[in-house]
């Protein structure tokens, strides 16, 4: 009986230690990770609307939320010039969420790969700029296309990875939807 | 047992993945590029280096009925400092192996080094032990990360080094190419370990 209670007791003893050290590093770490977030969004958000200077979030109603993870409006002074929406649709290896900048023309102003679990070397190609920088310009509702050169609606395809093409694609259609709905609600206003 | 030994026992003699294969786990899920191959490597050797030198510590104190639990708390609390700190600190490093780091908890070299040299030998030797199968791992993690990043893309750590016409082979960037790379690499070391054997 007394032993057990000692080897209770010591095992016990390294457990509060090292919930100890862990509470003081997360005391440590909280801040600098939380802000490493901010500004890898804001990062994002500038890479994708390059015109705004200032953004303001933007309320997604429910019947945007499975497919809108976030959004904001982009403004330059206090001009809207756009929104930078962020959407996601399942890949092959699970959800890729995708920021996308959408002038008020309709046109996408770029768009970038917040996070994938998409295979190295196939599907995670797809954030490079080789693919993801081919929606600039262009506008929804788009198609992917396997061979031949892409037209003026359509993306090429990565090679042994059109599930990830078509999951990127779908979630930039979706975004330009959302978008559209939001002009439309504030021309009502 | 001498020091150097003790180093030289990690990286060759006993290397964790081409010898005692070990921590198969990450060493084929991360190889599809030599720069995961070398991060992973690393952040396996601070943690085994941190491990066995507070196990060599604490093996005193550590119950022997308890030591399993005990040793994994302290792997797996510097596994979860490891990564609160390279995200906070180091965040492009972060993304690229942030989804490996957990995997460190569970890479029975950690385990297997803990159990076998740390809890029985002086603070020095594991600390010693800890860096010396470390670097071993993180050389066998880069090597297959090369070949494998090599053959399935036409780069090393991101260079083109293959001509324009190669092909590259994909399979060997998905996981029948890590068992592939994997095999014949140890084949080949068994071949060079079994003919000095013989000259000897």
């Amino acid at each position: 009986m007394k032993n057990v209670l000692n080897i209770g007791l010591r095992l016990t003893l390294i457990a509060i230690l090292a919930a100890a050290a862990l509470g003081f590093t997360n005391f440590i770490t909280k801040g600098p990770i939380a802000e490493q977030k901010q500004v890898a969004k804001e990062q994002a958000m500038a890479q994708v609307l390059p015109e705004a200077d200032t953004f303001e979030f933007v309320e997604v109603s429910d019947e945007w939320s499975d497919r809108i993870v976030e959004a904001s409006a982009g403004y330059a002074g206090d001009t809207l010039v756009g929104y930078a929406v962020t959407a996601s649709q399942k890949g092959f290896g699970g959800p890729v969420n995708v920021m996308v900048g959408i002038g008020v023309d309709g046109a996408f102003t770029g768009a970038s790969l917040l996070s994938h679990n998409e295979t190295p070397g196939l599907g995670a190609e797809a954030a490079k700029p080789a693919f993801i920088d081919q929606y600039k310009g262009k506008t929804a509702p788009l198609t992917v296309v396997k061979s031949g050169s892409p037209g003026e609606t359509e993306i090429q395809a990565i090679t042994g990875a059109t599930i990830t093409s078509r999951a990127v694609t779908g979630a930039i259609n979706n975004a330009a939807e959302f978008a559209a709905s939001l002009t439309e609600g504030s021309d009502g206003q | 047992m001498k020091p150097l030994q003790v180093l030289k026992n990690g990286i060759l003699d006993e290397n964790p993945v081409f010898k005692l294969v070990l921590g198969m786990c990450p060493t084929l899920a991360v190889t599809t590029a030599a720069i995961n191959g070398i991060g992973m490597g690393l952040a396996t050797t601070f943690v085994l280096l941190s491990s066995n030198i507070v196990i060599a510590l604490l093996r005193k104190f550590i119950p022997d009925k308890v030591r399993i639990p005990a040793f994994i708390t302290v792997i797996a609390t510097f596994v979860t400092i490891v990564g609160m700190l390279m995200e906070a600190f180091v965040p492009a490093l972060f993304k690229s192996l942030g989804l490996f780091i957990p995997l460190i908890v569970v890479n029975c070299i950690i385990l297997q080094r803990a159990e076998a040299f740390a809890s029985r030998q002086n603070v020095g030797l594991a600390a010693l032990d800890g860096i010396g199968m470390g670097l071993g791992f993180t050389l066998a993690l880069t090597i297959l990360g090369s070949v494998r990043e090599l053959l399935g893309a036409g780069t090393v750590f991101g260079l083109q080094i293959m001509p324009d016409s190669f092909s590259p082979a994909v399979i060997m960037i998905l996981p029948p190419g890590a068992f592939i790379t994997l095999g014949l690499l140890m084949f080949i070391l068994n071949l060079i370990s079994m003919r000095k054997k013989r000259e000897a």
